[in-house]
């Protein structure tokens, strides 16, 4: 019989899956990018080992192909990073039951796919226990990927590795879809934040489109929310202010 | 600057702001009205993180990442699991590429 941490332990396993197989195309594709760089295999491994990060490792090795420069590199990265300083408070908040060094390592495992991947999930499930065994197994995807792309260098196209970018963006409508299916609503914060990308990317680096429409987004999106929730409240059955969204976003 | 130092450099501001939240959460409580916005903020990022980024799947067509969306969309409509859904995605990608190519 398994302990009840090994099995939320499994159980983050599970649900890192589909991470895994949009992880390893990718990182595949980096590594084959990086090579044709430059890089050396030792540091195409030891960014993915290091960052744990696919858009600003693809941006700083197509930097690095136009003659960047390093501190320009740098720059770029904390620029596209920003978000997930929104992203790991969310993931923080739900991990409430862990000591502050634990928490300093499980942030590393914040990307756009595992805080994605917790936010869908039910709160029984949202634990330290959990989300370890998510990381780890995006962790591990996404090293391993780089090195399977060392070994394949030679024989798979760069174009054929990115033209599998779509397995993230299948998995992040994979995510979304339950909750539009149970509340339209949904689709009105989801089509705002895409608006108000657009919008702000004509302005600025799409970066900081990404960051500032996040949380635009996310702040006009808990009054729609609200509304709703007041005009259910005259039917006297809510239980509190979220607990229309957290519903859909849990069941 | 050597290459191994541009990468110490680029995964000490990757990790500032994973880790910063880890800090200043306990410092500060959150207001029902924060709480909120988080509750908003994976549909905002998600939306945000697909369009228009999902267009440049195939960098000189598109169609091809907006089709792969569509399939996407199609397979979580009627419920498969979400494994499924990459694959088939992914399949539709790769089969759709052998045809304009």
């Amino acid at each position: 019989m398994m302990s009840k941490h090994s099995m939320m332990i499994l159980k983050g396993i599970k649900k890192g899956v589909p991470i895994m197989i949009g992880f390893i195309p990718i990182s595949t594709a980096f590594a084959v990018i990086a090579l044709q760089t430059g890089l050396s295999p030792l540091e195409t491994v030891l960014m993915s080992v290091m960052l744990l990060a696919g858009a600003s490792q693809l941006m700083a090795v197509n930097m690095l192909a136009i003659g960047a420069g390093n501190i320009e590199i740098i720059a770029a990265t904390f620029i596209i990073n920003i978000r997930h300083l929104i992203m790991s408070t969310y993931v923080m908040n739900k991990l409430k039951d862990v000591s502050k060094p634990l928490k300093l390592i499980l942030a590393f495992g914040v990307t756009d796919e595992t805080f994605a991947m917790l936010s869908v999930e039910e709160p029984e499930n949202c634990n330290s226990y959990f989300f370890a065994g998510m990381a780890a197994v995006t962790y591990g995807a996404w090293v391993l990927g780089t090195m399977l792309g060392i070994l394949l260098n030679t024989f798979i196209p760069a174009s054929i590795c990115s033209s599998m970018s779509i397995a993230l963006y299948a998995m992040f409508i994979g995510l979304i879809m339950p909750s539009v299916q149970k509340n339209h609503k949904v689709l009105y914060i989801i089509g705002i934040s895409i608006v108000l990308n657009i919008v702000l990317g004509m302005f600025l680096t799409s970066s900081w489109a990404v960051v500032l429409s996040t949380l635009l987004g996310g702040i006009i999106g808990s009054k729609i929310v609200r509304r709703e929730k007041q005009d259910e409240r005259s039917n006297a059955d809510c239980t509190n202010d979220f607990g229309d969204v957290r519903s859909n976003l849990h069941s | 600057m050597p290459i191994v130092l541009m990468i110490l450099g680029m995964s000490v501001v990757t990790y500032i702001p994973r880790a910063l939240p880890a800090f200043l959460l306990d410092k500060i409580s959150i207001s029902p009205k924060i709480e909120g916005i988080l509750y908003a903020i994976p549909y905002a990022a998600l939306g945000v993180l697909i369009f228009p980024g999902i267009l440049s799947v195939d960098q000189s067509n598109p169609i091809v990442g907006l089709a792969g969306g569509g399939i996407a969309i199609v397979l979580s409509y009627f419920k498969l699991n979400i494994t499924y859904v990459i694959i088939g995605a992914v399949l539709g990608v790769i089969v759709m590429k052998m045809f304009l190519l």
